[in-house]
């Protein structure tokens, strides 16, 4: 395993992958829900990416992403899919199993 | 004594067709095979959030049925825009699922109407993701009008899950 593939903690890093539509009021409430969490989760290497699938349709396609707001959760041996109101930090941390990677 | 005998009849006939779906609650009224009224509910649950779908393709319009009967939430359907606009002031949805390309009045357009009728009502355009399909979404969104995407083909499983998320707003695993 590469050593970018790890987290400060030597486990294997977390990626979350967030699909929205655009700027509605349900993408901003993800994008700051999100990037909260990382924040306060700063210390452990989680890798974030945001895909507007109205830009990029084609991502949301490779990932089988049937409709936004949805994230992904990848690395440490969990994929997890949350599709909905994903405004709440700890709801994501529980939804995303991130405490297990922790 | 008349008017009652008419009624009854009337009922008969729905549920011997098989359209009598609805139970009417204590102030609901009969509108085209529905049930309007404060008290909605199916096979003893209590109804808990109107779906409008419009869409063209009378084989999207069934799917939608079919993976939400059986649930708590009541289906109401157009095959246009313009008639998705008439049921949309009728019927006061809590989530509007919407074909981006239909003859007559696009999706976009119904979309701008929509925001105007019932702003704040959640709005999935159900669309193919293609970038060319995408490119007139682009602009509303500019316009300030919220909405969100879905994919098409949806498997019913996929609209329970979009529908639940939306309804119940929370997270669901997907």
């Amino acid at each position: 395993m590469s050593s970018a593939a790890n987290g400060q903690n030597g486990a294997q890093s977390v990626s979350l992958k967030l699909f929205v539509t655009g700027r509605t009021p349900g993408a901003m409430r993800a994008r700051q829900a999100v990037e909260s969490l990382l924040e306060i989760r700063s210390g452990e290497g989680i890798h974030l990416k945001i895909v507007d699938v109205l830009a990029d349709p084609n991502a949301a396609l490779t990932d089988n992403v049937y409709a936004t707001p949805t994230i992904i959760r990848t690395g440490g041996g969990i994929e997890r899919r949350l599709i909905g109101d994903l405004s709440s930090v700890e709801k994501l941390e529980i939804g995303l199993l991130l405490e297990a990677a922790a | 004594m008349a008017v009652v005998f008419c009624f009854e009849y009337i009922l008969f006939i729905f549920e011997t067709i098989g359209l009598r779906r609805w139970r009417i609650g204590s102030h609901g009224t009969v509108r085209n095979g529905a049930i309007l009224g404060k008290t909605r509910h199916r096979e003893g649950h209590t109804l808990v959030g109107r779906i409008l779908v419009i869409d063209d393709d009378p084989g999207v319009r069934d799917a939608f049925s079919m993976a939400l009967e059986d649930t708590r939430y009541e289906v109401v359907s157009a095959e246009d825009g313009q008639k998705g606009l008439e049921l949309a002031r009728m019927y006061e949805p809590d989530l509007v699922l919407l074909d981006l390309k239909m003859p007559g009045m696009s999706g976009v357009e119904t979309l701008r109407h929509l925001h105007g009728i019932c702003p704040g009502v959640p709005v999935y355009i159900v669309t193919a993701f293609y970038g060319e399909f995408l490119e007139p979404l682009r602009a509303i969104q500019d316009e300030g009008i919220p909405f969100d995407l879905a994919r098409k083909p949806l498997a019913l499983d996929e609209i329970r899950t979009i529908v639940d998320s939306v309804m119940g707003t929370q997270m669901v695993t997907a």
